[in-house]
């Protein structure tokens, strides 16, 4: 309700100040030959305000006030443009586009947050459009960026999976969705992002240290999710997708609708997926020397489902926009039978259904409500992004058979609500020079129950304040420095655990965790360059530091985890860990090339790790931990990471496209020796794709390809932490555009370990149980857009 | 040229001077399917060796109950999980674990694990932490007398392949009335390892049978269980476990009202 009031007053303060206004004409012209293009889109960011020039390449722009705006130019083939543009009388601009063959460049290369092109930034961002998202859609919406070069994921099955950037994952990624943190319970590898993966309409990865503009934790890098433009349009529109999948008869739906009434917008989009046991490659794994069925090849109880709804609305005026979006993420998920605690065969006999969810499962409710507003404060643009989080966590499972009776089945429940709070002011001293200054606020409270014990109950504020500046000269330089400090609060409760003596009595306390108060202070900073001295050529140079303070988990955490048979121990005493990082990225643009190398090398001081001792549960006390494991305590230590990617796309011909990705990732921990745990290993993505060139009016655009990733074997492995084998994986994929003269839908058939082949994922969850991955795997995809009149 | 030194550095500097192998366990006892009484001592004996230095081993005895019933469980099982500091390279292990009088009788897990200095566990994804299954006997639990054609108490049955086993036997509670029987005919997991060096995937047993014993029984007979079901073992699966050396059971699991588990097996000779 709150956010509904300032929702209102922002809008209030906006329509009181009645102002002039100016009209903006002129023509988008093709760069060589002059010509206007007609159909090409010009967007006015700050107003989310988007026209399409006419028949000669014209557009007009009205009732605007006096601002700097930034517009970006687009039109299909042709490389996207970013111009700012100050508006202080009514005026004529023309804008040229050139020509390209290259896909990303035909989408819009901005970022929303740093407001400039692609080649101003010193530090490179991969940006996806809704395109990318809708034809490498995969399990969930992590899995979608996974062939992306240096994003990988660590999955549980086929519905849950986190992200990794260049080996870095839990608490050291963000992901902002919509402008705010999501905050559900990084820290756990089995905890998945909750994201619909309908949703998002572009996103922008950076890897690398990006604390700076995104908070504390931005260690690893950031993925940011924006959603789909405003709708400007007053007819009512919007699509229906829908996917199936042959291993684990995945079925999916998701229905959006949008529209503009005046000043007003909404959209709507309710989501919902339901999958069966998926399907491996074998019919058996080796564990605890025994060889264990998997009957049928389906991994008993990985059946799930997920059901999403969303509703936005919100105003756009001359003064900017302002939206409110509530949504509601939520998801039951089975565990493999034998994922919690040792598998035992009996737990892996069919139980009549490979669509049932039984016991162990995880079921997590995420709701979200998020106002984003634009405001225009004098001649600058401010936003402002509130966001409210609660993070519902329950994993159920059987209780073990330890002397207390628990009664229920619920062993961790996590409760965690987040208040957020980003303001940023963008100002413009100079027509080459901008300046971004910002505050972020966060505030959480946890709070835990359930017959096992983790996490204990926190109370977490942080708040920081930043600078950017970014300056271009000469046409063919920019210059970026920031600088961001932080305070951090920590108060976690005491937690102890009762041991009975018998049935009813209880003997004594084992204090589990003790209260602890912490605070930290932290201040980062970071400088670029960027030297584009023609269209063709870009070399980026950007030197970093981040910093993250120590996670509740990291400090107080005192439990065994069941699935790993760790025993996960805190450190109270833990401090701010801290990294710098220098990244390199050169890139030749040509209209049928491209090719992008990214270098990067990273020192991380007091580098927080779990590290094996010698000692188990039953060492701390006899008592309090039934069925322990060995302790992993968390400790730091300096580690350097080091590794880059490279990118290659070709197109000998406009409509064959050659696309190859490398990615390698080394690090080694500088206490052991040893490399750090999780490390993905280097693999190379290739895929080749053509558009027919026939086609009628029924199926139009038809396209194929066929994609291959080859994964190295990961032997640089941490201490108890087993090397993987390599693998290589065919996929394949068919699509068209099916229409009449009033319709038109786009089906696409996508193919993913077209070989059956039986490999092992070194990021996996179930890696641990020596369990293979998904099996051969179709998917088909309908996506049919709807629009009234 | 920085960043090349250090991939260089990351890529050069190999763990291979780290320790990075666990410790080894040998369990010489108990063995797999070994039976304790209540209130005796189980005895212990192993050995744990590290190619440069132990530092913990322990061990955990779990019940295995809910192995084949899902129930939840109404008494208190015996549980136990201890911790003890070892050094050196070779720790031979000697353990007398007093089993209490009152211990619920049934399967339970036995497992022994070890940590050397620098961390290195040993782990179930690799075999090298050692399980075994043993089963703890009391006076209460329910007892199994099979008894042959003239009715006296024998520990085998001889049987014909293809045509329908005849079997019997009494069934006492002993202590407390009966809750639940299981009858199987099949192969036992025992601890004799194939030919590739590790246990094998339990088979499917031949035939299985679970019957839930009204309240308040607490004697009752296999004939009783058994009236109007057949069990058949073929031809061609005699020859195949004869070929494999491998005996077959009629194997009787009984839980009684206290949550008490007990097994009784007799041999089936063709």
């Amino acid at each position: 309700m709150k956010l509904l009031w300032g929702f209102g007053v922002i809008q209030w303060v906006a329509i009181s100040l009645a102002v002039a206004q100016y009209k903006v004409e002129g023509y988008v012209k093709d760069g060589i030959t002059g010509a206007g293009l007609s159909g090409a889109t010009v967007t006015l960011h700050e107003l989310s305000r988007h026209v399409v020039t006419d028949t000669l390449g014209r557009f007009e722009l009205d009732g605007l006030r006096r601002a700097s705006y930034h517009v970006h130019i687009s039109y299909m083939g042709y490389a996207s443009d970013t111009k700012m543009l100050r508006v202080a009388a009514g005026q004529h601009v023309d804008y040229v586009l050139f020509p390209t063959a290259i896909e990303l460049n035909e989408i819009v290369v901005e970022s929303n947050h740093y407001k400039t092109g692609a080649k101003e930034h010193t530090l490179a961002i991969e940006i996806l459009d809704a395109g990318f998202l809708r034809n490498n859609r995969k399990n969930t919406f992590v899995n979608s960026l996974e062939d992306l070069p240096g994003i990988n994921a660590i999955n549980t099955g086929v519905g849950i999976a986190k992200p990794v950037i260049r080996g870095l994952s839990f608490n050291r990624i963000i992901v902002n969705d919509n402008g705010i943190k999501q905050e559900g319970q990084q820290w756990g590898a089995d905890h998945g992002l909750e994201i619909d993966m309908f949703e998002p309409g572009r996103v922008e990865v950076i890897k690398g240290p990006v604390s700076l503009l995104y908070g504390s934790e931005g260690l690893g890098g950031v993925i940011n999710i924006f959603p789909r433009a405003l709708p400007s349009d007053s007819t009512l529109q919007g699509s229906f997708q829908s996917v199936y999948k042959t291993n684990n008869h995945l079925a999916a739906f998701s229905a959006m609708a949008e529209k503009a009434a005046g000043n007003k917008v909404f959209r709507v989009r309710v989501s919902s997926q339901d999958f069966g046991d998926y399907r491996v490659t074998t019919d058996r794994f080796r564990y605890n020397s025994y060889e264990l069925p998997i009957y049928r090849n389906r991994l008993k109880n990985t059946a799930g489902n997920e059901r999403n709804v969303l509703v936005m609305t919100g105003v756009k005026k001359n003064w900017g926009y302002s939206t409110v979006t509530l949504s509601n993420f939520h998801q039951k998920a089975g565990m493999f039978a034998g994922a919690i605690g040792i598998p035992r065969a009996y737990q892996l006999t069919p139980d009549g259904s490979t669509r049932n969810i039984e016991l162990p499962y995880q079921q997590i409710n995420h709701f979200k409500a998020v106002s984003n507003t634009s405001l225009l404060l004098g001649k600058n643009w401010a936003e402002l992004d509130i966001g409210y989080q609660h993070n519902n966590r329950n994993e159920r499972s059987n209780p073990h058979a330890h002397g207390k009776n628990p009664g229920g089945t619920l062993a961790h429940g996590l409760q965690l609500q987040t208040l957020s709070l980003n303001a940023r002011y963008f100002q413009h001293p100079g027509t080459q020079h901008s300046r971004i200054s910002g505050i972020q606020v966060e505030m959480q409270k946890n709070r835990q129950n359930g017959f096992e014990y983790l996490l204990p109950d926190f109370q977490r504020l942080a708040a920081g304040v930043f600078a950017y500046e970014e300056v271009s000269w000469a046409n063919r330089w920019t210059g970026s420095a920031g600088i961001r400090a932080d305070y951090g609060l920590l108060r976690i409760a005491e937690s102890q655990e009762a041991l009975y003596g018998s049935e009813t009595e209880i003997a004594r306390y084992f204090v589990r965790n003790p209260e602890i108060q912490r605070n930290f202070f932290n201040v980062s900073g970071g400088m670029g360059l960027s030297y584009y001295p023609s269209q063709a050529f870009n070399a980026k140079l950007n030197f970093g530091s981040s910093f993250r303070m120590p996670a509740p988990s990291e400090l107080a955490m005192n439990g065994v985890h069941h699935g790993t048979f760790r025993h996960e121990l805190g450190n109270a005493g833990l401090s701010s860990e801290r990294g710098y990082q220098l990244d390199l990225n050169f890139s030749v643009q040509k209209k049928y090339l491209s090719v992008v190398v990214s270098p990067f090398a990273a020192y991380y001081d007091q580098y927080i790790y779990l590290a094996p001792t010698s000692r188990f549960s039953s060492s701390l006390d006899p008592d309090a931990f039934p069925e322990g494991g060995q302790i992993f305590q968390y400790s730091q230590h300096n580690a350097v990471y080091a590794g880059g990617e490279i990118a290659v796309d070709y197109h000998p011909v406009q409509a064959l496209h050659i696309k190859s990705a490398f990615e390698c990732v080394f690090n080694q921990n500088l206490d052991t020796g040893l490399p750090l745990p999780f490390t993905p290993p280097p693999a190379v993505f290739g895929e080749i794709s053509y558009e027919m060139p026939f086609g009628n009016s029924f199926f139009r655009k038809p396209r194929a390809g066929v994609n291959l990733k080859v994964v190295a074997a990961q032997n640089r492995t941490d201490r108890n932490e087993r090397a993987t084998g390599g693998y290589s994986l065919l996929g394949a994929s068919l699509g068209t555009t099916v229409g009449g003269p009033k319709w038109e839908a786009d089906l696409f058939i996508t193919a993913h370990n077209l070989g059956n082949t039986a490999y092992m994922n070194h990021l996996s969850r179930y890696r641990l149980l020596n369990l293979p991955e998904q099996g051969r795997n179709f998917s088909i995809n309908l996506i049919v857009p709807f629009a009234t009149m | 040229m920085i960043l090349s030194g250090l991939i260089g550095l990351v890529a050069c500097k190999e763990p291979g001077v780290t320790d990075r192998e666990a410790p080894v366990i040998t369990l010489n006892d108990p063995v797999n399917g070994e039976q304790v009484a209540a209130g005796d001592e189980l005895h212990l004996e192993g050995l744990i060796e590290d190619n440069v230095e132990l530092a913990t081993w322990n061990l955990t005895i779990h019940n295995n109950f809910d192995g084949h019933q899902h129930g939840r469980l109404a008494v208190t099982a015996f549980s136990l999980d201890r911790s003890y500091p070892i050094s050196g390279r070779r720790a031979d292990i000697h353990e007398h674990v007093d089993i209490p009088a009152d211990a619920t009788a049934g399967p339970y897990h036995l497992v022994v694990k070890a940590i050397d200095k620098e961390g290195n566990a040993t782990s179930f994804a690799d075999d090298s932490s050692k399980e075994v299954e043993i089963w703890i006997t009391n006076d209460e639990m329910a007892e199994v007398l099979f008894r042959n054609s003239q009715g006296s108490i024998t520990d085998h049955f001889h049987v014909h392949a293809g045509v329908p086993i005849v079997v019997a036997g009494d069934i006492n509670g002993r202590g407390s009335d009966l809750s639940e029987v299981r009858l199987e005919v099949g192969t036992l997991d025992i601890s004799e390892h194939s030919h590739e060096g590790h246990r094998l995937m339990a088979e499917e047993p031949f035939f299985s049978k679970t019957i839930t014993i009204p309240p308040g029984t607490r004697t009752t007979t296999l004939g009783t269980l058994l009236a109007g079901t057949e069990i058949a073992v073929s031809q061609a699966q005699v020859e195949l476990l004869e070929q494999q050396n491998t005996p077959v059971y009629l194997i009787v699991r009984v839980k009684d009202a206290d949550g008490n588990h007990s097994r009784f097996v007799a041999e089936l000779e063709f």
